[in-house]
């Protein structure tokens, strides 16, 4: 992970949420002795889980670092209502990854449409995970690849690598402040923070119709000479810090209903 | 009215002391000296290029002197420029107005210039005394030239001036606005006690308000003093009305009164003689074979001024 | 007397018809720029965004008010020169070549009280007419597209502002935009004081303008030294207040510099019109 913009993150969460457990990944889980270590059981314990997603709202701190773009951190309104409708209510411009935070869960609703293959193990920052690899089964599908770091014990997603054909790779890393899942196998277990991380080595904007004085133009000397707006690596991330607020509450749905209505 | 600084009393209100203004290599005026004495009227006359208008723009600061001193009240204009034109009204050439606005505003924002507190008031009763009564909130672009030079006149008197100085008021005025501008002027001078300063190319107009002249060619000074006595000290302008006047001025140039006599403007005959010599000069004539139909005998501003002039050439 | 003087100037601008061209203009163009993003303004914010939604999405109306007003400004700001050097340029020859500057300099009100009562009203006039475009644009274009966060495209990328921060920059913007346009009223007038009739000064601002903003825009090390010294290079400095952080020590030194050319052009102008033998 980008180090500043993880640390500004990480602070802006501890900050935002009232019950300040320290973030990170989950430790080592009590219910290793589960051990989920064959695909389908882990496919399973997904399936069962995305299942169970109906209704959300959450509250959400979004933070944006974006190569040539600046935005300030913002607090927004976050409804899902399944199977496939995601809005954001914010009282201000937000910049968010196009893959929203939902659709995979409706992926993996959907265990027909792709085939699963255990990788072996790997490590997510000081843990210990299981690489699952899911390949979606029809031919023309948007979805290409799915790469998922799971808890090996509770099936839990640490970290996924999503590849679209119209999106480009996305990462996504997922960060609980309770170290252990539900024990219900179809108990919901969502992150407490989510991190996209994107390709934006190709990203491009136009030229400031007027050129501005004070920043930017390189023949200009020491005292305006060009400040980027940031450091970038050539990726893009974007970070989301919830609060639910609503679980299958039909929280979402009221919402949808009236802005239906309106 | 408007509040002046009280000046000390004085009894000349112009005096000009080898006044200098040279545009470049160009010297519009040489070495002017003249004086106006408290209530005078005085005529300021020169043909065209002689420097009067330089010289009353040098009055009312609109141009500086290049050389020389000009005072005015007794006060000098490098130190008291503020407090000698609260006392000067000036109709400088042309009357110009901002055409966009009505007369009266004209009026009430030249009379706010100048220091007028109720300009309203000031300003309605110079629009009488000019006879624009009524025509307050005509736009001025709507003024035909004789109002926009009565107009003129109400501008320069909006502060109550001592010194009213007037550069051609009656350029372009029918007869009637010559008559009516004369007895403004008058009055200006005989009931408001007004000092005047008046250049004018319509000279029997100044002739009937001058109590003073100075006649400028080049310049120069070529005379100054009081009407009445330049007037009397100078020849008798005999006008003899003849048939044949070009003829009969070659005859006389020919005879005993060569170089006496001309033609004016009109065609008549003109000379400067003694009235002893009229009746010989007659008979002359008469045994020439012309026909002499009047003889008038008169001193005129207009022949003094022409005599003067053909008379006193001045060096370059 | 000044004030009074002032308010002279003041009721003849006010009553000069050339004086309302600006007004006119401004409220014709930010009509046409209002239509345009009214019917295709989606276009351009795409235009501006489209390589960023490959794969981020904007939540959110970029297309606001606020955004509006800033392509107001930012198109319009650099044509006020004009309609300010329109009127103000005419303030001192203009009367000169209607004569009326005899009737006001033989007024007992000294030469530098008027010509700094003409500075005064040309400052008047800019701020109104500067304030004309803030209403336009500020006011007019959030009550047709509503608010919201400004993205300003910059030399850097875009960078998005809170929409409650917007308005206060506006306006610090707009002081900006003033001290900049003043100095061009300024250079008009002075200019004013050494011409007879009305179009020189204005064409000469103009004419001023372009040869130093070409100097400014010219790639060529000779004029590095200079660059920074010429009012142009910072007519566009309201723009800074939209950069985020705000470098506010460049700022103060744009408002130093055109402050600077205040002192030098009134100076030179009553300098001159002190002297100034009035012909016409």
């Amino acid at each position: 992970m980008h180090g500043s913009f993880r640390l500004v993150f990480v602070g802006l969460v501890c900050l935002g949420w009232s019950g300040s457990m320290p973030l990170a990944h989950a430790q080592k889980s009590a219910s290793a002795a589960a051990g989920l270590n064959n695909a389908e059981a882990l496919v399973d314990r997904l399936v069962q889980r995305s299942l169970s997603l109906r209704d959300l709202a959450a509250e959400v701190q979004v933070q944006a670092d974006v190569p040539r773009v600046k935005i300030r951190p913002l607090s927004a309104t976050m409804h899902y209502l399944a199977p496939d409708r995601f809005h954001l209510q914010s009282p201000r411009l937000a910049l968010l990854p196009r893959q929203n935070p939902m659709e995979l869960f409706e992926f993996l609703k959907k265990p027909d449409g792709y085939r699963s293959m255990l990788m072996g193990e790997d490590q997510v920052g000081r843990q210990r995970a299981v690489l699952l690899t899911l390949l979606p089964t029809g031919t023309g599908q948007d979805w290409q690849l799915i790469r998922l770091w799971l808890q090996p014990s509770t099936a839990r997603i640490l970290q996924a690598e999503i590849t679209r054909r119209s999106l480009g790779t996305v990462q996504m890393q997922y960060f609980y402040r309770i170290a252990i899942p539900p024990a219900d196998p179809a108990g919901l277990d969502l992150p407490d923070s989510l991190l996209f991380e994107m390709d934006a080595s190709s990203l491009k904007l136009p030229k400031a119709l007027t050129a501005d004085l004070h920043r930017g133009s390189p023949k200009d000397g020491s005292k305006m000479a060009q400040r980027p707006l940031q450091a970038p690596d050539g990726k893009a991330r974007v970070a989301m810090g919830f609060r639910w607020i609503s679980k299958n509450q039909g929280a979402a749905a009221r919402f949808f209903k009236t802005q239906k209505a309106g | 009215m408007s509040t002046r600084t009280p000046i000390p009393h004085y009894s000349t209100v112009v005096k000009a002391v080898d006044l200098v203004k040279d545009y470049g290599t160009f010297r519009a005026v040489d070495g002017l000296n003249f004086e106006l004495k408290a209530g005078g009227v005085m005529g300021f006359l020169g043909p065209n290029g002689a420097g009067k208008s330089t010289t009353l723009r040098m009055l009312v600061d609109l141009i500086r002197p290049s050389r020389g001193q000009l005072s005015l009240f007794g006060l000098p204009y490098r130190t008291h420029r503020q407090a000698i034109l609260a006392r000067i009204g000036c109709l400088i050439e042309k009357p110009d107005f901002y055409k966009y606005l009505s007369a009266l505003q004209n009026l009430e924002l030249l009379a706010r210039a100048s220091g007028v507190k109720d300009y309203r008031k000031r300003s309605l009763e110079l629009m009488d005394f000019v006879g624009l009564s009524g025509r307050e909130n005509d736009k001025v672009s709507s003024f035909s030239h004789g109002m926009r030079q009565r107009l003129g006149l109400a501008q320069c008197l909006l502060h109550d001036p001592d010194l009213v100085v007037l550069d051609e008021p009656g350029t372009g005025l029918d007869p009637q606005g010559l008559v009516d501008m004369r007895e403004m002027i008058q009055n200006l001078h005989r009931e408001q006690g007004k000092t005047i300063l008046l250049s004018s190319h319509h000279l029997s107009e100044v002739e009937a308000v001058a109590t003073d002249l100075v006649v400028v060619d080049r310049g120069h000074c070529v005379v100054q003093g009081s009407a009445k006595a330049l007037l009397s000290q100078s020849e008798r302008q005999i006008r003899i009305t003849v048939g044949r006047a070009d003829e009969a001025l070659a005859l006389l140039n020919a005879g005993p009164w060569a170089g006496r006599g001309r033609l004016n403007d009109r065609g008549e005959l003109t000379g400067a003689l003694g009235r002893e010599e009229v009746p010989s000069a007659v008979q002359f004539l008469t045994q020439n074979g012309f026909e002499v139909y009047a003889i008038e005998s008169r001193q005129k501003l207009e022949d003094y001024y022409m005599n003067l002039l053909n008379h006193h050439p001045t060096e370059s | 007397m000044w004030w009074t003087a002032l308010r002279n100037e003041s009721v003849k601008i006010l009553a000069k018809p050339r004086s309302y061209l600006g007004f006119l203009a401004i409220t014709l163009l930010v009509g046409v720029i209002l239509l345009a993003l009214a019917l295709d303004g989606k276009s351009y914010i795409e235009f501006v965004t489209s390589s960023l939604q490959q794969s981020l999405t904007v939540e959110g109306s970029m297309l606001n008010g606020y955004l509006v007003g800033f392509i107001i400004l930012q198109m319009l700001v650099v044509h006020l020169p004009l309609l300010v050097a329109l009127v103000t340029g005419d303030l001192v020859s203009g009367e000169a070549a209607m004569g009326t500057l005899r009737n006001l300099l033989t007024r007992p009100l000294s030469r530098r009280g008027l010509l700094l009562s003409k500075y005064g009203a040309a400052a008047v006039y800019t701020l109104v007419l500067l304030l004309w475009l803030g209403i336009m644009a500020v006011m007019v274009s959030p009550w047709i597209f509503g608010v919201g966060d400004l993205a300003v495209l910059s030399n850097e990328g875009l960078q998005i502002l809170p929409a409650e921060e917007v308005l206060p920059r506006f306006l610090q913007a707009f002081g900006v935009a003033f001290a900049a346009l003043y100095t061009v009223a300024c250079l008009s007038v002075t200019l004013s004081c050494f011409a007879d009739n009305s179009i020189g000064p204005i064409v000469g601002t103009m004419a001023i303008i372009m040869v130093f903003t070409l100097v400014g825009t010219l790639d060529v090390a000779l004029f590095d030294q200079i660059r920074p010294f010429l009012f142009t290079t910072h007519m566009a400095a309201w723009r800074s207040l939209f950069l985020d952080p705000v470098p506010w020590g460049d700022i103060l030194f744009s408002m130093v510099l055109l402050g600077a050319h205040w002192v030098l052009l009134i100076g030179v102008g009553l300098w001159t019109f002190e002297r100034k033998d009035i012909l016409t």
